[in-house]
């Protein structure tokens, strides 16, 4: 079927809509982008930024062992993030989406909207008195015996950091698919002779597929980047891309070989991102 | 066990196929807080049976099937399946597969998926739930479309689809919650024609809920008419639009013109009523134990009155103007008032009305024989 043509003022209208999107896009995405992927072949001499054009700094790193490391902490800690995030947040998206009435509904919701409210660093910042030597948590486990220290500066720690960065917002985005989901489907399947809890694992599960793997992404997507946690949490012992970064620009100005680390961090976004959108709307 | 049944049935239809009562509600009661969906409900459902519940919205028709299917407790009261209680059962313990009014399809599944998913949960093995997956879509015109997704289908290939899911375990009863109500005029002819044929060959069981007539009539051994959440009457289509038991059923049917009357003597084998536009003459069974005195409803079916220009064309006649006329094919409805204001519904061939030359705001004599007066609740 043909799709009639929009006339010259519905036209008009719509691109006087549509506009800012390519330009925006343009001038603070595929610019930068393409100025980032520029860099990346230029030189550093005397701490000087020389245009150049050379492999160099993409042989350098990805030849060094400590950026594989790096990446392979990096991509573990965010896929652990995702799993954690998505497990932590399930039991609570389903309370919202099946259990609660509405108004309790809005209210959970409208709680988990509250951390945006303050700086990731601040509730970072908040966790070191709970973990740090003499702070909450160590104390109440001596009482029981166990004398553990300062729980900062570990890879729990970093994940716990994580954890709060990204739990808020995978329990909105499973809560949405939840919300969305035809309950009658539940009914359905038990009309058909399915008990509860294979209904949970054969229909609420394949049926919210895609908010549970957007959900995922997003922790994923954020962990993977985060600067704050591996620094504060981590107390940078466990150093991740992000980490990565900054160090290789504080030591000789090595922006070029930032430019490489941070173009193979957007590749695998790109990468993990558009697989898991596969994986979420694929089709039967 | 399924096939057991099937033979049961039929070997009880050539014997008594009324008296095989598949389920039996008992004084069922459904309250919704104070609201009360269902009153002290008793109905039989027989066994290899179509039986169609309607009635207007919020009469409890849907509410009684979601208790069948086990999706609402009932208050009181009971549920017999061949004469064992499945009050307390759970919904996935009965066996009871519905087709939903949205049809409830799980979009995440191929068509193929949909329609052996009754069998996934009975633990059927992988092959033999294909082979009788793939035998239903047959069966049903879905060969082609096994391996699409729910949402490239058209509105008739997604109704049988769900119809598939539903018969695809040979279950001994099956329950439709408005399936039809989703097609256009053309479809659900077609849908109607087809459910009535897989009902017949199958023996199963069919609890059909609907509010559209002509599905209930055109398909149904029995139906149920529900009002306020009471059986209003039940019995064969042709015994209900012949006789409607009540005025209720008699206006939800449409049709028939109700006139109230007194007894005025009971002398003869006519019987004479007043009304307010004249005195009637019946001569129907009906009639035989009234007392003189006493007030009743009088019914007349609307292809029972014919009209003329002239008085004295049959014993029974009242002079009344055209309100309203609605062309149906080759029939019309008319609408036509008394002196009193009493409604009369009159339907005639469209070339009698022709002869007649009768038009809105003419003055004519409805006219009815003795034996076409009924009494109505």
């Amino acid at each position: 079927m043909q799709k009639p043509a929009l006339s010259a003022r519905r036209l008009l209208y719509s691109s006087f809509w549509v506009s800012p999107l390519p330009f925006w896009l343009t001038l603070f995405f595929l610019g930068p982008l393409l100025l980032l992927v520029w860099l990346s072949f230029w030189d550093v001499r005397n701490f000087v930024l020389q245009p150049d054009f050379q492999l160099d700094n993409w042989v350098k790193i990805l030849s060094a062992n400590y950026f594989w490391q790096a990446y392979g902490r990096t991509f573990l800690g965010a896929s652990c993030v995702a799993a954690i995030a998505s497990l932590l947040a399930l039991p609570c998206s389903l309370a919202i989406g099946f259990i609660l009435s509405t108004r309790a509904k809005l209210t959970v919701l409208g709680l988990f909207v509250v951390p945006f409210f303050t700086s990731y660093l601040v509730r970072v910042y908040s966790w070191q008195i709970y973990l740090t030597d003499n702070g909450v948590i160590s104390n109440l486990l001596a009482a029981i015996g166990l004398e553990t220290g300062s729980l900062l500066s570990s890879k729990f720690a970093m994940q716990v950091g994580y954890v709060t960065l990204t739990l808020p917002l995978v329990v909105v985005i499973q809560s949405i698919s939840m919300l969305s989901f035809d309950r009658t489907l539940i009914n359905a399947a038990y009309n058909l002779g399915c008990g509860p809890v294979r209904v949970f694992f054969s229909v609420l599960l394949p049926g919210t597929r895609a908010g549970l793997i957007l959900g995922a992404l997003f922790a994923f997507i954020f962990s993977f980047g985060d600067f704050v946690s591996p620094t504060y949490m981590g107390g940078g012992k466990f150093p991740t891309l992000a980490i990565l970064i900054t160090d290789t620009v504080k030591s000789g100005q090595q922006w070029p070989r930032a430019a490489v680390i941070a173009i193979v961090m957007i590749g695998t976004l790109l990468i993990v991102a558009l697989t898991s959108l596969k994986l979420a709307y694929r089709r039967k | 066990m399924t096939a057991k049944i099937q033979t049961n049935t039929s070997m009880q239809a050539d014997e008594s196929p009324s008296q095989d009562v598949h389920i039996a509600l008992r004084d069922i009661r459904k309250n919704y807080g104070k609201a009360v969906a269902i009153r002290d409900l008793n109905l039989n459902i027989d066994r290899g049976q179509f039986t169609a519940i309607m009635g207007p919205s919020g009469c409890g028709k849907s509410t009684l099937l979601r208790c069948l299917a086990g999706l609402e407790s009932i208050t009181t009261g009971d549920i017999l399946r061949s004469g064992r209680s499945i009050r307390h059962q759970e919904i996935w313990e009965r066996e009871m597969p519905m087709v939903w009014q949205s049809l409830a399809l799980f979009p995440f599944l191929s068509v193929l998926e949909n329609i052996e998913f009754g069998l996934r949960m009975s633990g059927v093995s992988k092959g033999e739930r294909h082979r009788r997956a793939h035998e239903w879509a047959s069966k049903l015109g879905l060969d082609e479309y096994v391996n699409r997704s729910i949402d490239q289908l058209s509105g008739g290939q997604r109704q049988r689809v769900a119809l598939a899911r539903c018969l695809v375990t040979e279950p001994s009863i099956i329950l439709l919650d408005e399936p039809l109500s989703a097609l256009d005029a053309h479809l659900s002819l077609q849908m109607q024609a087809e459910l009535k044929r897989l009902q017949r060959e199958l023996g199963i069981t069919f609890v059909y809920v609907t509010h559209s007539h002509s599905e209930a009539f055109s398909m149904a051994d029995k139906v149920v008419i529900m009002n306020e959440g009471r059986v209003e009457q039940e019995g064969a289509p042709q015994e209900i639009y012949l006789k409607p038991a009540t005025s209720f059923v008699a206006r939800f049917l449409g049709g028939s013109s109700i006139l109230s009357c007194t007894v005025k003597s009971t002398e003869t084998d006519e019987v004479l009523v007043d009304g307010k536009d004249g005195t009637f003459r019946c001569t129907s069974d009906e009639f035989r134990t009234l007392q003189v005195g006493s007030k009743i409803n009088l019914i007349v079916r609307a292809d029972q009155i014919s009209l003329s220009q002239e008085s004295g064309w049959a014993d029974n006649e009242v002079y009344c103007r055209v309100v309203g006329e609605e062309f149906v094919g080759a029939l019309v409805n008319l609408q036509l008032e008394t002196a009193s204001g009493c409604k009369i519904f009159v339907q005639l061939q469209q070339r009698d009305l022709k002869t007649l030359d009768i038009e809105v705001g003419a003055g004519v004599f409805a006219n009815w024989h003795p034996e076409d007066c009924h009494i109505i609740n």
